[in-house]
């Protein structure tokens, strides 16, 4: 295909507005895909994305649209995840993009990932479309939207584009916008390669597989490459296009999206945002990378069985293939033994991970409560940072923390201001700024700590603004704050996995929460169990788990021994999911304990 | 060889008590509950012809009505019942035979009968002397029910009498219990059967603890309550032979030591549970189900479960160990072909240190404390 006759494209918006819908309805006009084998979400191809809604992966395509001025186009569609955890994945996809559709529900407005997502675009430079999807809806305030997409974003809306993804009504209409607004690619077909990485996976027979973007030059199977950022050269075995599912092809050209496979079998072999060149004429220059993405979440993932460890790595070297922003290395704790120090860009992106290492690759884990970074300045001056509250110096050496902050910018009905500013200032924010985006609306950015926000911040936000709210948060850097590391003790011992940081002001309460908590989920054993809350040599609170007196099946139906055994199994089971620490069992949901403990108030 | 164990369910209640979760149906008066247990007895009637032909004739050596109430039943019906069997199978000389039966469901005549027809033990289900715990049970039946009940039995000639005390009952103090305890040995019963209360989800009186309504007796009473009854059963000359049920000399209950010692029995009517030529089985519990499908010939069974040398092994050892003097080592080197330390060595290293498990030359048993604490002992063993 012609590069004047290509379009690389990309769909961002804010979640549940419709993305994956108006995508699924591309792929039926275009048939690109049959429509017997049509399923919902249809690019989201997890069954983690089905289930909960989201796209977490992106996923291209390519489709060929013969538009009303009887040429045929070549479609490339990057779709690009909705939640602000992986907000890192939407700028990968922008980078391989000449144009963005910016989808807006008619009935919700613009909301903050709107915003975040529509300035990350304007700043890659792209092309804008914005459309306002869900017009069949019996709320649907086109109007209103339209107005608001122009004062917020300063983007003119074309009221052409006021579409339903659900009932196909105005999609023909978006993808000739598309021909007719974003410029086809340019680039040399004759210059030397220079291919983007924007994702990658790994597949058992052909080894990693890069998607890749390319702007100049061309790549074909037989050729020899080099990665522009470790100088590793590798033979393409394969090269190929998304129909969505993969399928080879001669070459890609410039303007071109698709995969290639060169037997690379090192994870970091193919680093998603280095650039492919030819390693016989190499290019001169790297094609400007990505901003490397920085995990701010951090836990301790062990294997409940200590043989398990190697499992637990391979299958971490093989998630960490498919997600660049996920960090993981080896450490070991006295009360969990080996396992790994594991980073992420939210908690969702957190439990993502878990369940697909437990669900995929069938592990079964302990996770710790997660933590964010804290930078610490020594007595003697030296500054640590610790990302695990183990590692945490002891109190006199602490000469001042700091913790990350955050800017967060909640968009929410008028009605709900007083509540919002309520919530924030619970969680230690300080207020900077409010504006009205429209009588009704009202943007609300205030700073506050990233561990506030991380931990079940939006769902309290949600559940505060009956589900209206919408947040968009970028990190701002470090402030010092009064922190303590509080310990807890089972049966006199330290475990470390269930240090938590704490603010000084909260240490109390969130001591007294903690062993309370475990004192409910450390089941009884044959004798007494103190559990005790800490800072520093201060034991602030404690609980004590009584002993287990009596146990004993007494009547029970004669003849019906299965039942007996059937208990018994079900008893040495539930013992099998804890670890033992020093004489106790611990089962696996007293580690998650520290981070639930605000759930029940 | 030994001889077979029988048991039969009789599903019927005057009314369900409120501690209940058996599969036992309250019997509605008049003509449609009458209806009913007629097709329930023609159902155990085929279910005991199928039964002995897939069996053969083979030597009985205990059999046990239990329920539900089979006292509820015309005696009569439980006479014709016991002379099937006996046309079916041949009875030990020294067979036991049992029947459950609870006060106020009993009469000097029907009990006379019962005793002509062969029973030579009854199981009485007095659960308590304390008239308001009687009612808080949902017993159909007072203290006074209890005693002419017993005398009634004796009076008819039954020498090997049984029952059932239920303790650790919401608002029941130790003092109470031993009250009870008292009342109970006083008419010298050859056997008790002692158990904790256990609130068995969805029944009236768990829900009642759940909602707050009764206090649930806590753990340290309950086992305040277990030593007394250990302590004054022993003073009275009772031997706790096994987790609940004490005896005086020789009068060990013979039909349930089949299960403890893991030995096969015919389970027959509907929920009854057997376990014959390596296989466990129950019935169904749907009382229409079980009916139409003994009726059709067919064996009634809910579920069928063939048993793994390593199953076999589990139930022998755990129930086997519920027994005071424990599970015997020569035993089960018979039946496994190999010694109990083999496989379970270092289980019984462990649970010795704890002080929960003993052992001699030829038995290996809980000790007093792992006997209060057998579950978390015996899920070593599975």
């Amino acid at each position: 295909m012609e590069q004047e006759r290509i379009r690389n494209f990309c769909i961002i918006a804010h979640i549940d507005h419709g993305k994956s819908t108006l995508a699924d309805r591309f792929l039926e006009v275009t048939g690109a895909v049959d429509p017997r084998q049509m399923v919902d979400q249809l690019l989201d191809q997890m069954d983690l994305e089905r289930e909960r809604g989201i796209t977490i992966k992106l996923q291209p395509v390519r489709m060929l649209y013969r538009a009303r001025d009887g040429r045929e186009y070549l479609l490339n569609l990057i779709d690009t995840p909705g939640h602000v955890d992986f907000s890192y994945e939407v700028s990968r996809s922008l980078a391989a993009c000449e144009g963005a559709i910016l989808v807006v529900d008619a009935s919700q407005g613009v909301e903050a990932q709107t915003i975040a997502n529509a300035y990350l675009a304007i700043d890659a430079g792209l092309e804008i479309i914005p459309v306002i999807n869900k017009i069949d809806l019996p709320v649907a305030e086109p109007d209103r939207v339209a107005r608001e997409i122009e004062e917020v974003l300063g983007l003119e809306v074309d009221n052409s584009l006021r579409v339903s993804a659900k009932d196909g009504t105005g999609v023909v209409d978006v993808l000739e916008a598309l021909i007719a607004r974003v410029p086809p690619p340019r680039g040399n077909a004759s210059a030397p390669l220079q291919a983007l990485i924007f994702d990658s996976h790994f597949d058992s027979y052909k080894g990693a597989i890069s998607y890749v973007r390319i702007f100049q030059g061309k790549v074909r199977r037989g050729m020899r490459i080099q990665m522009m950022s470790t100088g590793k050269v590798f033979e393409v075995g394969e090269v190929g296009v998304f129909t969505p599912a993969m399928k080879p092809v001669e070459e890609l050209g410039p303007g071109e999206v698709g995969y290639l496979a060169a037997g690379i079998k090192n994870v970091e072999d193919t680093r998603v945002g280095d650039t492919i060149t030819s390693a016989d004429s190499p290019a001169g220059e790297p094609l400007p990378g990505y901003r490397k993405v920085l995990p701010v979440v951090f836990c301790g993932m062990y294997p409940v069985e200590p043989g398990e460890y190697d499992s637990l790595r391979s299958a971490l070297g093989k998630l960490k293939l498919n997600d660049a922003a996920f960090q993981y290395e080896p450490e070991t704790s006295a009360a969990l033994g080996f396992g790994f120090r594991c980073g992420f860009l939210g908690l969702l992106h957190m439990e993502i991970v878990q369940e697909r290492l437990e669900r995929e690759y069938g592990l079964d884990l302990i996770t710790t409560a997660p933590n964010v970074i804290y930078r610490i300045t020594k007595r003697n001056g030296d500054v640590v940072e610790v990302d695990n509250p183990a590692n945490w110096p002891d109190t006199g050496e602490v000469a001042m923390v700091e913790e990350p902050y955050v800017r967060a910018t909640v968009i929410t009905p008028a009605d709900y201001i007083g509540t919002v500013m309520e919530l924030m200032r619970e969680r230690r924010g300080e207020y900077r700024d409010m504006s009205y985006l429209s009588p009704q609306r009202v943007q609300i950015v205030y700073d506050l700590p990233l561990s506030e926000i991380i931990f079940d911040f939006f769902s309290r936000l949600k559940s505060c603004t009956r589900g209206y709210a919408s947040l968009d948060y970028e990190i701002t850097g470090f402030r010092p704050s009064d922190l303590v590391k509080l310990d807890c003790m089972v049966h006199g011992e330290v475990v470390d996995a269930l240090s938590v940081i704490v603010h000084r002001d909260q240490a109390m309460a969130r001591a007294r929460q903690l062993v309370e908590k475990l004192r409910g989920l450390i089941p009884r054993q044959l004798f007494d169990v103190p559990i005790q809350a800490a800072v520093g040599s201060r034991v602030i609170a404690r609980e004590t788990v009584k002993a287990l007196r009596k146990n004993v099946l007494e009547k029970c139906y004669g003849g019906d021994v299965t039942r007996k055994r059937k208990l018994l199994e079900k008893q040495k089971e539930g013992k099998r999911r804890m670890k033992q620490v020093g004489r106790v069992e611990i089962p696996q949901e007293a580690f998650l304990a520290v981070l639930r403990v605000d759930d029940e108030k | 060889m030994a001889g077979l164990a029988l048991y039969l369910h009789i599903p019927f209640c005057a009314r369900k008590c409120r501690y209940c979760a058996f599969v036992s149906h309250p019997l509605a008066g008049g003509g449609a509950g009458k209806a009913l247990v007629r097709d329930y007895l023609r159902a155990l009637r085929r279910e005991i012809n199928t039964a002995a032909s897939l069996a053969g004739r083979r030597v009985l050596a205990s059999i046990y009505f239990g329920g539900g109430t089979p006292t509820l039943l015309d005696p009569s019906d439980l006479v014709s019942l016991l002379e099937m069997i006996r046309e079916h199978f041949d009875w030990s000389d020294e067979i036991e035979i049992t029947v459950e039966a609870n006060p106020g469901t009993v009469s000097a005549d029907g009990l006379r009968l019962l005793r002509d027809a062969g029973v030579n033990r009854l199981s009485i289900g007095a659960q308590s002397f304390n008239q308001e715990e009687l009612e808080l049970l949902g017993r159909i039946h007072g203290a006074a029910e209890i005693y002419s009940a017993f005398y009634a039995a004796r009076e008819a000639g039954f020498d090997n009498l049984s029952l059932d005390l239920i303790y650790g009952i919401p608002g029941q103090t130790p003092a109470g219990w031993r009250a009870v305890l008292e009342e109970a040995v006083a008419l010298h019963p050859e056997h008790l059967s002692v158990y904790g209360l256990s609130l068995e989800e969805g029944t009236p009186l768990a829900e009642e603890v759940a909602g707050g309504r009764l206090q649930a007796c806590p753990e340290e009473t309950q086992v305040a309550m277990w030593e007394i009854t250990g302590s004054f059963l022993k003073g009275a000359g009772y031997e706790r032979y096994e987790i609940a049920n004490f005896a005086l000399p020789g009068r060990q209950c013979r039909h349930n030591l089949t299960y403890w010692l893991n030995r096969p029995y015919l389970g027959i009517g509907a929920a009854a549970h057997g376990y014959f030529n390596g296989i466990r089985y129950a019935n169904h519990g749907d009382l229409k189900r079980y009916i139409e499908d003994s009726l059709r010939g067919r064996l009634p069974r809910a579920r069928e479960e063939h048993q793994t040398p390593e199953q076999e092994r589990t139930d022998t050892v755990i129930m086997g160990l519920r027994l005071t003097r424990g599970l015997s080592r020569s035993a089960f080197r018979r039946r496994f072909g190999y010694p109990f330390e083999d496989v379970f060595g270092e289980q019984l290293a462990v649970l010795e240190q704890e002080g929960l498990m003993g052992e001699n030359d030829e038995f290996i048993y809980l000790t007093e404390r792992g006997r209060l604490l057998a579950n978390y002992v015996l899920a070593h063993f599975v």
